[in-house]
């Protein structure tokens, strides 16, 4: 790849990419995704306004709008030849008001496959900022109940802040390490979950657009250490989902490491069944041979999202039941 | 954080505290958090919430509707509904409101005190009012010498 831009990836990191994306003009849009601005989505908060109400009242700024999918008319996209002065989106009356959440396309599907339902009990184990956990209370219509746990004062804060604007009530919010709250939940409170939403910590390199400085930072040890890490969060959660409970796991990362690996690790280990399910967006399946490792046939059930082919963010998602 | 479910007569008592907006009642959960009162509506019943409460750090729970504040010294009570109370209760909300123009919405949201105008005044007859723009509810204010000053929170507001 020419190095002709402010960040450019580490040498390693464009030789996994290589493996992933063996085809040459695939990989080299990748890279040419990786390097434009994001395109710009917003999801209209359903507990507050209708989508057709929605888009009257934004109608004043002038924004190029799209919704691009038929079953999901919450979902808006602001078309590139909008002109938007910088941080617009953030600043009007209805985004102070929460009528909509400013969130891109990719990180609105691990609700979108976890289908939470009105009467659902549901655990969001890593919730902050709170992006997936307002779009799930939506679609529960404030029913049934979600935990939403993150680790720190300062994640849990600004859930809180998102919870609020997004008028959600049916919401609990704690602040425990991920690892030690389902131990706790375990031990003490007992209650199974109907669908747990495990949307880990990760190396980010699906966010390259949003955050280039990744590229400089990319180094595969913290990969392999996250990966471990994520195993742990997903062994501890698995006793706390109901038999025939739904769970969704999913990154904001393109590393099999922190993504099929983990996958396998837990169909191997626990009694999970990995089901195939629709996204309607494109995405590819994911990766069942990775430098000598096999990996579990059904892992091509895994959803796999690339920046390039939704001019999105890139995203993995994997969805299992207990059996 | 410290939670205390409120019981159904305190919750009356709280919501007649409000009458001045009108004929508010819901079905849903309150929780007290201090001179907050937040309201849940999952699906969880009151032991299951008391036994979170006690194995866990409990941020947060429901949505913060209503400020009950005291100060006894003062002899000063205030019982008024949060921009996300006044939203969940939008539909029963009916005196007590200030329809304001694009002039004052503006001011409102940059965190400024209102000055009424002349038929702004009219049928006035509570401290603490609700103020609208079109359909919208934006926050209550308190009455004080013909101006209306700002209770929108700082994180609402919008920053130059």
């Amino acid at each position: 790849m020419e190095k002709t831009y402010k960040y450019n990836p580490k040498k390693e990191f464009e030789e996994r990419i290589k493996k992933i994306l063996p085809d040459e003009k695939d990989m080299e849009e990748f890279w040419k995704f990786c390097h434009t601005e994001p395109i710009n989505s917003i999801r209209c908060n359903t507990l507050k306004i209708s989508p057709e109400k929605l888009k009257e009242k934004i109608s004043k700024y002038c924004w190029k709008l799209k919704q691009p999918f038929k079953e999901y008319p919450e979902i808006f996209i602001i078309e590139k030849e909008t002109d938007l002065k910088p941080g617009e989106i953030g600043k009007t009356i209805e985004h102070i008001l929460g009528y909509y959440y400013v969130q891109d396309i990719s990180s609105m599907m691990p609700p979108i496959a976890l289908s939470p339902q009105k009467d659902d009990i549901i655990l969001d184990l890593c919730a902050s900022p709170g992006s997936k956990t307002t779009q799930m209370a939506a679609m529960m219509k404030n029913k049934g109940t979600i935990i939403a746990n993150d680790l720190t004062v300062n994640r849990t804060m600004i859930l809180n802040a998102n919870l609020e604007k997004c008028g959600v009530t049916n919401t609990i919010v704690t602040r425990k390490d991920a690892v030690r709250f389902c131990q706790i939940w375990n031990k003490k409170i007992k209650k199974k979950f109907d669908k747990i939403l495990l949307d880990v910590p990760c190396s980010g390199e699906g966010t390259l657009r949003k955050s280039p400085h990744t590229m400089e930072i990319w180094n595969l040890n913290f990969i392999k250490s996250l990966s471990q890490q994520q195993k742990k969060i997903c062994s501890a959660a698995i006793p706390l989902l109901k038999k025939d409970g739904v769970l969704v796991y999913s990154t904001c990362t393109l590393s099999i490491e922190e993504n099929e690996e983990v996958v396998d690790f837990m169909l191997k280990n626990f009694n999970l069944e990995i089901e195939d399910f629709f996204l309607p967006i494109k995405t590819r399946e994911g990766i069942s041979n990775w430098e000598g490792k096999k990996f579990n046939e059904k892992i091509k059930f895994c959803k796999r999202i690339y920046p390039h082919d939704n001019d999105s963010d890139g995203f993995f998602l994997a969805k299992m039941r207990k059996k | 954080m410290k939670i205390e479910i409120i019981e159904k007569k305190e919750k009356e008592k709280l919501l007649e505290k409000l009458s001045y907006l009108g004929n508010l009642k819901t079905e849903n959960l309150f929780v007290k958090t201090g001179e907050k009162i937040r309201m849940f509506s999952g699906n969880l019943d009151k032991e299951e919430i008391k036994k979170i409460w006690r194995n866990f750090m409990i941020e947060g729970i429901g949505l913060y509707i209503i400020k009950d504040f005291k100060n006894k010294k003062k002899n000063f009570e205030e019982t008024r509904l949060s921009l996300e109370g006044l939203y969940f209760f939008k539909e029963q909300i009916k005196s007590s409101i200030v329809e304001i123009d694009e002039e004052q919405k503006n001011k409102w949201f940059k965190g400024e005190t209102i000055t009424l105008k002349e038929e702004q005044k009219k049928n006035i007859q509570n401290q603490i009012v609700v103020l609208k723009f079109g359909e919208d509810f934006l926050g209550t204010g308190k009455i004080k010498e013909e101006k209306i000053y700002n209770y929108l929170p700082k994180e609402r507001r919008i920053k130059n």
